[in-house]
């Protein structure tokens, strides 16, 4: 299978641009404060600014809701880079979220409990708890009529959302597809990962034998998918594998069975073998049983020669539902730039992982990289980024 | 590309009726009102033989969104952030408690767009099952009851989604998955088309509960045996098409 | 007893009431309405040869302790150590509590 990426947008705790987010991670500058990464507000100013520069986007009000803003700032930046003056109602539009509508009601019900919130106020404000608000007001907003479906499996949604587009292009269910991933950040995540002892208040370090935890982080990154290559074409979706653990409701599989699974089957689909993958973009939270788990995986699928194994979320933080997507662009920008990424954070490699880090930033020729994702409930899910 | 059939279905049954049980010991009554669904849909089916390669795409529109309340609530009264109240608070924590229940090692995705949500799960099963990536699916969508927002409702004569609850589930398989089973199908499914309406507007429909396009999906196969399509208009004047033959 | 009266009844006399206090408590905290108080030793193993209580039901243990006996567990580590049957959880109280 292929399928072609011809725009990208991306707004996270490192900037508003894409090129923010890539020279971040090629120059190991963290968008993290204290263990979390928040969206500078900076980056939605030059957001708003370059949309009403665009002829598409001049007519869109902005909600007072900041996933939805972040949705279309990013996806405006996407939909400029492909070069689309329209959007048809042959179109498809993913998105995917987990936290995106929490901040419209999560106040009024603390404000309610507290008494200085009136229950009708209270009621009114949970009326916008759906996320399919959230898709249904951005592309009412945007005048969008075409195929839409929300995604929300926790960490692996926007990863499973470029497999679903991809499969949309494939049976021709679409012509062409917009893909998303928008996360904010709460109290019910940043109090509830600290409930799990999974938050780590420095940045993480992916693989370290120090590892201590995940960051949380917000952000978006859309990107546009053809059926066809075209001089726009930035990079090539060869191959993707969903799987399930069946295992626990927020811990992976010990030996990482399911995320083998997902990462076998994207290389199926992409008509591949273990040794033409260059890299693996790794899932690498910097939690100590996700490391442990994703590299097991590793090790049994990549058996002899196993290649460049890394994590970029000491850079950005962990954007949940949108991680997949956001390192997806990374992973882009390596294929057309042609170099490895290092871990940054990474200071003393645990031993009992056993994976080929990169040493430092590493030119050279790459023409496949594996994005591999983890989620709770056991989800997994891998893609295959080829470059043209 | 497969062709996809429906090869047996199932609704949710009361929850009360299980909920001490010691296998219910975590779950949620969305998560009851789900599993209570699927299991009637695999009654009389080797559970071994379907599970080895089979997908569950799980629709609710409001999620745990009781379990949510509970979380924020317990935090914002006394300071303490419970674990397994935050681990059941995501909508695709119930996606996870049915994976663990029926050790599902085929992909697994969680969907939600408001009255489109059930429509949204049985085209994405599928999607999976017509696209080769597994021979068997299970469909579901659920949303179960919120006390706390019926009550107010009540109280406030606020026009809503939130009134009813229910679930329904149906298992997909291609052709190769009915033959490893041995059975006939009930139909073959052909598309599932979701059709919006210009505008967005809330109506009175009590019992009603968003995610609910599984159980009339359900309901209309077992009603008419020559039916092949239906038409489900939402209470906003959007409709989906379901077809079959 | 529900959990706000068990906050405000005075703190068990002895090692004794405490490991009956525990159950009744661990009971509550992660469902496990099914069992009697009686069926809870103070060795039954909370992992799969007992309770068959998995991590996360541990760290719910965890957070009902800290805020019934106004101790703080430190990290993970402490965790696992002492809160592997209701008697370990017991002698952490009685070394730990204020």
């Amino acid at each position: 299978m292929a399928v072609w990426v011809t725009g990208q947008g991306a707004i996270t705790c490192s900037g508003s641009s894409i090129d923010a987010l890539w020279q971040a991670a090629r120059h190991g500058t963290s968008g993290l404060k204290d263990g979390l990464g928040y969206i500078p507000d900076q980056a939605f100013i030059e957001g708003r600014a370059q949309l009403a520069d665009n002829p598409l986007f001049a007519k869109v009000t902005l909600p007072p809701n900041r996933a939805k803003e972040l949705a279309l700032l990013t996806l405006e930046q996407a939909v400029r880079r492909a070069g689309w003056t329209e959007l048809r109602p042959t179109d498809g539009f993913i998105l995917a979220t987990t936290t995106g509508q929490i901040p419209q009601w999560d106040k009024a019900l603390t404000s309610y409990l507290l008494g200085t919130l009136a229950k009708l106020e209270f009621v009114e404000a949970v009326q916008h708890q759906p996320l399919g608000d959230l898709l249904d007001s951005v592309c009412s907003r945007i005048g969008f009529s075409g195929r839409q479906l929300l995604v929300t499996s926790a960490c692996a949604a926007s990863t499973q959302a470029l497999a679903i587009a991809a499969m949309w292009l494939e049976q021709g269910l679409v012509d062409r597809c917009i893909v998303g991933g928008a996360e904010v950040l709460c109290d019910l995540t940043i109090q509830g990962f600290s409930s799990l002892q999974l938050l780590s208040r420095k940045a993480s370090q992916p693989f370290d034998l120090h590892r201590s935890g995940i960051n949380l982080s917000e952000g978006a990154g859309f990107l546009c998918l053809e059926s066809e290559p075209s001089d726009r074409s930035l990079a090539c979706l060869s191959g993707f594998g969903l799987s399930s653990d069946g295992y626990h409701m927020t811990a992976p599989q010990p030996e990482g069975h399911g995320c083998r699974k997902a990462m076998a089957a994207a290389l199926a689909s992409a008509a591949l073998a273990c040794a033409d993958i260059d890299w693996i973009h790794a899932h690498g939270t910097g939690s100590t049983h996700n490391d442990s788990a994703e590299a097991a995986a590793i090790r049994s699928l990549f058996s002899n020669d196993p290649p460049w194994v890394s994590s970029s979320k000491w850079v950005h933080g962990h954007a949940l539902g949108a991680s997949g997507v956001i390192e997806s662009i990374l992973c882009i920008e390596a294929l057309r730039h042609q170099i490895v990424l290092k871990t940054h954070g990474l200071e003393q490699p645990d031993p009992a992982l056993h994976l080929r880090h990169p040493p430092t930033n590493v030119p050279t020729k790459i023409q496949h990289i594996l994005k591999n994702t983890l989620g709770f409930g056991g989800t997994n899910a891998a893609l295959v980024w080829s470059a043209i | 590309m497969n062709s996809v059939y429906v090869v047996s279905t199932g609704l949710a049954s009361d929850p009360e009726a299980v909920t001490k049980e010691p296998r219910y010991r975590k779950a949620t009554r969305g998560m009851i009102l789900a599993n209570s669904s699927i299991e009637q849909t695999m009654l009389g089916f080797d559970r071994e033989a379907v599970r080895e390669d089979c997908g569950l795409v799980l629709g609710s529109c409001h999620g745990e969104l009781e379990v949510t309340i509970d979380f924020l609530r317990t935090l914002s009264q006394t300071g303490v952030a419970r674990p397994i109240l935050f681990q059941n608070s995501l909508h695709n924590s119930t996606t996870g408690f049915l994976a663990m229940t029926w050790r599902i090692t085929g992909p697994l995705l969680t969907v939600s767009r408001l009255h489109f949500t059930g429509e949204d799960a049985l085209a994405t099963g599928h999607l999976l099952v017509r696209h080769g990536l597994c021979n068997f699916c299970l469909i579901t969508a659920v949303d179960a009851r919120v006390a706390e927002m019926v009550e107010g409702l009540n109280e406030t004569k606020i026009r809503s989604r939130y009134t009813g609850e229910g679930a329904g589930a149906v298992l997909l398989a291609s052709s190769t998955g009915l033959e490893r089973v041995g059975r006939t199908p009930r139909c073959e499914l052909i598309a599932v088309n979701c059709v919006n309406a210009p505008t967005h507007a809330l109506t009175d429909s009590p019992g009603h509960y968003e995610s609910n396009g599984v159980e009339l999906f359900v309901r209309a196969l077992a009603d008419d045996e020559v039916l092949n399509n239906i038409s489900l208009y939402k209470p906003d004047g959007s409709h989906s098409l379901l077809t079959w033959r | 007893m529900n959990k706000l009266e068990m906050n405000l009844s005075p703190l068990p006399a002895d090692r004794d009431q405490l490991v009956q206090e525990l159950k009744a408590l661990i009971i509550h905290a992660v469902n496990l309405h099914h069992l009697a108080p009686e069926e809870i030793r103070s060795d039954t193993a909370f992992g799969p040869d007992g309770l068959n209580l998995d991590s996360v039901d541990v760290l719910e243990v965890v957070v009902a302790v800290e805020q019934r006996y106004q101790l703080k567990v430190k990290d993970a580590e402490v965790g696992r150590q002492h809160f592997g049957t209701i008697g370990n959880i017991a002698d952490f109280i009685l070394q730990n509590r204020v």
